[in-house]
C-alpha cells in the first residue's frame, strides 16, 4: 500500500496544527460558527443527532494492521469502543467530543490516516474496488491511479468549494465492484492493441435525484487524467447550480447540458490543460505503481477441494464456497470477512474486532486489510492451505459468517440511530429483515441478492441499486419505508423502480419477505432477482408484497 | 501580493470601468471612450463568462474578481482560468467575503492582491499564505 514519506507526515501534522488552531479560536469565540461549520466538515467532522461524527478517510479501501489497531485504540480512548464501515470506504465514530478532535487527528497522523475532505462540498474520498491488485478479472491495477488521485485532490485550490459533494471511483476490472456508474466521475481501466486507457463516466449518482453516469470520453490515455478531470471540476465549478443544494450536484448538470454539450464544454476547458504541466509521465506513474507492488508471495500452486486441504467440514465448506474468491497468485485466495452479523449493526465493529482483524491481517495477508463499499473486510492474499486455520480464528471473533452477497449481507447507513439527517431508522430494520431469516440454509436456498437500506433520501445505503431498495420517510412523525426494486450497481446499473406505496415500520420487514418469497417462486433455475423481476413483470411483485396489508 | 485596505471591505467606485455578470452585456462605468488609451480597471462577478470579456483583458491592468461568499468556488476557477487560459499577466484583486483562512487557496489559483472582509485580521491573514510546507499541485501564478 502507499506507503507516507516525510513530506506526506509533515503536511499532515501542519493539517491537524492548523484545525488545532481552528478549533482553538472557534471556542474562543474568534472565528464564526458558519465558518467554523465549513473548516470541520473538511476534516470529517459533523454536528450529529446526539454527538459530533467523525468520518475518517481509508483511500481506496486499503488499510494496514497498523491503522487498525490505531483505530481500535481511538475507539476505545475517545469514543465508545466502537465504530462503523461506510459505504465508501471510509471508517465513523459516532461518539468523539469536539474540544478532543486536534488530538485525535493527531493520534490518526501517528499511523497516516486522516479524515480529510470526507465530508463537505469538495473532493471526497476516492473509491476503488477491493479486490484490487489480486482479481482474477483485472486489466490493471487501479490502485497508483486512485493514490494519485487522492494526492491530485487533497487540499486542491481550486476545487475546495464546489456546488456539491464530489466522488470519484475507479475500477480496472471487467466486473464493476467500485459502482462507478453512480459517481460524479466514474473511470474504468481498459485496454487495446494501443495500451491503457480510461473510459470517464459522469453525472452518476444516487441521492434525490438518482441518475445512472453517462460515458463523456469513451478513450483518455492515462497521461491526460488529471488535465481532463481538471476541465471536468473546473466546468462544474463554474456551472453546477449554487440556489439549491438538491440540484447542486454533477449530475443535475449534465442532465441539462446534455452528455454531448457537457462532454464539448469539458473538451474546451481541457485544450488549455492539455499536455501541460501536471500531464503525469511514466516515471512518475512508475513510482506510484511502486507503492503497489506484488507482495513476496510464495511460489505455490493451487488447492483443490478433492486433494484433503479442504475438509468435509459443512460450516467450513459453506464458508469457502461463499466468502473466498479465486486470486491472481497460484496458492492464494482472496477472503471476504462479513461484518453482517446477527444483533450487530451493519458494517459495525468493535475495538475488539478491529484488533482481531489487524491480528488477521498479520498473519495471514501481509499485514493489510480492504474495506469494501458493501461495509465489509477483505483480507486478500491468504494462503489457500491456510484457509481453514483463518476460518477457525474468524469463528473466535464472530466473523466467519458465510453470507457474501446474499439478502442478509444487507447495505445500511447509520439511520436515525444516529444521523441527524435521517427521517426513519435503518439499523432495526436490518435487524427484523435478519430475523425472517430463521437458518443459513434459508439464505442460501435464496441466493445472491442486495437488501440496500437508506435512512432518508440521501441514500448512503444506496437503496437505488439495491435488488431491494428500502427508503425511510417521515409521514407526520411516523417512520415508514418506501420500497424499489429491480436496482444494480456493477457494470450493468440500473435505478431501481418504486413498487407501490410506503409501509409502517412494522409491516416492512414481511414485505421484504414477501418479495423474496415471489421471487423463489417464480425464478426458473439460476435466474437473478432482477432477471426474475424483468420476466414476470413489476405487478407480479406488487401484487405479492401488498398482500393482506391495509392500503 | 499585496492586501489592500479600504473603508467598507469593497472597492472604490471611481476606479472600475467595466463590470461583467452573468451573459449580460458589461455595465460601464467610466467614459471609455476617453480612456480608449489607458489600460482600465474591470470587475469580474461569480457568473461571469469569460467569453464575454476576454476581449477587454488585452488592455486590463486589474481584475477585481468577486467572491459573494467564502464557500463560493467560481472566483477559484476564474482566476485559475484568467492566468492559464487567458494568460493574464496583471494583478488580480479579489473581495467580498474574503476572509483570513481563504487567502492561502486564492492566492494559489493566481490572485495576487487581496481585499479582505471587515474584521478580519489582517496581519494573522497573510501569514496564512504558503502556511504549508508541500502542496500536491502546482501553483498557478501570475
Amino acid at each position: 500500500m502507499y506507503q507516507y514519506n516525510q513530506d506526506d507526515q509533515r503536511f499532515l501534522q501542519q493539517r491537524c496544527d492548523q484545525f488545532r488552531e481552528q478549533t482553538t479560536q472557534f471556542l474562543a469565540g474568534e472565528l464564526p460558527a458558519e465558518e467554523f461549520q465549513q473548516l470541520r466538515l473538511r476534516n470529517g467532522l459533523y454536528i450529529q443527532r446526539l454527538a459530533p461524527m467523525l468520518r475518517i478517510a481509508i483511500p481506496y479501501g486499503e488499510v494496514s494492521a497498523k491503522q487498525l489497531r490505531a483505530l481500535a485504540a481511538i475507539t476505545r480512548d475517545f469514543d465508545k469502543g466502537y465504530a462503523h464501515f461506510t459505504t465508501r470506504q471510509n471508517i465513523q465514530l459516532n461518539w468523539p467530543k469536539l474540544d478532543a478532535m486536534p488530538d485525535l487527528l493527531g493520534r490518526l497522523a501517528e499511523v497516516d490516516m486522516h479524515a480529510i475532505q470526507t465530508s463537505g462540498s469538495c473532493i471526497r474520498n476516492i473509491t476503488s474496488d477491493q479486490f484490487a491488485g489480486v482479481a482474477t478479472d483485472e486489466i490493471a491495477d487501479p490502485r497508483p491511479w486512485a493514490e494519485l488521485l487522492r494526492q491530485w485532490s487533497t487540499l486542491h485550490p481550486e476545487f475546495n468549494w464546489l456546488p456539491r459533494k464530489f466522488k470519484i471511483a475507479i475500477t480496472g476490472a471487467e466486473s464493476d465492484r467500485a459502482a462507478i456508474a453512480v459517481h460524479d466521475i466514474g473511470l474504468r481501466l481498459r485496454s487495446d492493441d494501443a495500451g491503457l486507457f480510461f473510459e470517464v463516466w459522469v453525472g452518476g449518482g444516487l441521492g434525490r435525484t438518482p441518475l445512472i453516469g453517462v460515458c463523456i470520453n469513451t478513450r483518455l490515455e492515462p497521461k491526460h487524467l488529471i488535465t481532463y478531470l481538471t476541465a471536468v471540476l473546473r466546468v462544474y465549478n463554474q456551472f453546477g447550480r449554487r440556489d439549491n443544494k438538491y440540484k447542486a450536484r454533477i449530475k443535475i448538470l449534465v442532465k441539462a447540458m446534455g452528455k454531448l454539450d457537457f462532454a464539448a464544454a469539458v473538451n474546451n476547458a481541457w485544450q488549455t490543460l492539455k499536455d501541460g504541466p501536471e500531464t503525469i509521465n511514466e516515471d512518475s506513474i512508475a513510482q506510484f505503481a511502486e507503492h503497489f507492488s506484488r507482495p513476496n508471495y510464495l511460489t505455490l500452486t493451487d488447492q483443490v477441494p478433492s486433494d484433503g486441504i479442504i475438509t468435509t467440514d459443512q460450516p467450513f465448506e459453506r464458508w469457502h464456497a461463499q466468502n473466498v474468491l479465486a486470486h491472481q497468485q497460484p496458492g492464494y485466495a482472496a477472503v471476504h470477512i462479513s461484518l453482517k452479523r446477527k444483533g450487530v449493526a451493519p458494517g459495525d465493529v468493535s475495538d475488539r474486532d478491529l484488533e482481531a482483524l489487524a491480528d488477521l491481517a498479520d498473519r495471514y495477508s501481509f499485514g493489510e486489510a480492504r474495506v469494501t463499499h458493501e461495509q465489509n473486510i477483505v483480507l486478500a492474499d491468504v494462503e489457500q492451505t491456510k484457509l481453514p486455520e483463518l476460518f477457525q480464528a474468524l469463528g473466535m471473533h464472530n466473523l466467519d459468517r458465510a453470507n457474501r452477497g446474499l439478502a442478509t449481507d444487507m447495505i445500511c447507513c447509520p439511520g436515525g440511530d444516529y444521523c441527524s439527517l435521517a427521517n426513519a431508522k435503518s439499523i432495526p430494520v436490518a435487524a427484523a429483515i435478519e430475523e425472517t431469516f430463521q437458518d443459513a440454509e434459508a439464505e442460501h436456498h435464496l441466493g445472491s441478492l442486495s437488501i440496500n437500506i437508506s435512512g432518508c433520501m440521501n441514500a448512503c445505503g444506496h437503496h437505488h441499486v439495491g435488488n431491494i431498495g428500502i427508503l425511510g420517510v417521515d409521514k407526520k412523525g411516523e417512520e415508514f419505508y418506501q420500497l424499489s426494486i429491480g436496482g444494480e450497481p456493477g457494470e450493468d446499473a440500473r435505478i431501481g423502480r418504486i413498487l407501490g406505496p410506503s409501509v409502517a415500520r412494522a409491516e416492512i420487514h414481511w414485505v421484504v419477505q414477501r418479495l423474496t418469497q415471489c421471487y423463489q417462486q417464480h425464478r426458473t433455475i439460476e435466474e437473478t432477482f432482477n432477471q426474475t423481476l424483468d420476466r414476470v413483470g413489476i405487478e407480479v411483485f406488487k401484487s405479492a408484497a401488498y398482500e393482506g396489508l391495509a392500503s | 501580493m499585496r492586501l489592500i485596505t479600504t473603508v467598507n471591505g469593497y472597492p472604490e467606485h471611481q476606479e472600475i470601468d467595466f463590470i461583467w455578470s452573468g451573459y449580460e452585456e458589461p455595465l460601464h462605468l467610466n467614459d471609455t471612450e476617453q480612456r480608449s488609451n489607458t489600460a482600465s480597471t474591470l470587475q469580474i462577478e461569480a457568473d461571469a463568462l469569460p467569453d464575454a470579456f476576454q476581449h477587454h483583458l488585452d488592455s486590463a491592468r486589474l481584475i477585481l474578481l468577486h467572491l459573494p461568499a467564502f464557500t463560493d468556488g467560481r472566483p477559484y476557477s476564474l482566476a485559475a482560468m484568467l492566468r492559464q487560459h487567458y494568460r493574464f499577466g496583471g494583478e488580480i484583486r479579489v473581495f467580498g467575503d474574503v476572509r483570513a483562512e481563504q487567502l492561502d487557496h486564492l492566492h494559489r489559483c493566481g490572485i495576487n492582491s487581496f481585499i479582505l472582509k471587515e474584521g478580519q485580521d489582517a496581519e494573522s491573514a497573510l501569514d496564512k499564505i504558503g502556511y504549508f510546507s508541500k502542496w500536491y499541485q502546482p501553483n498557478i501564478s501570475a
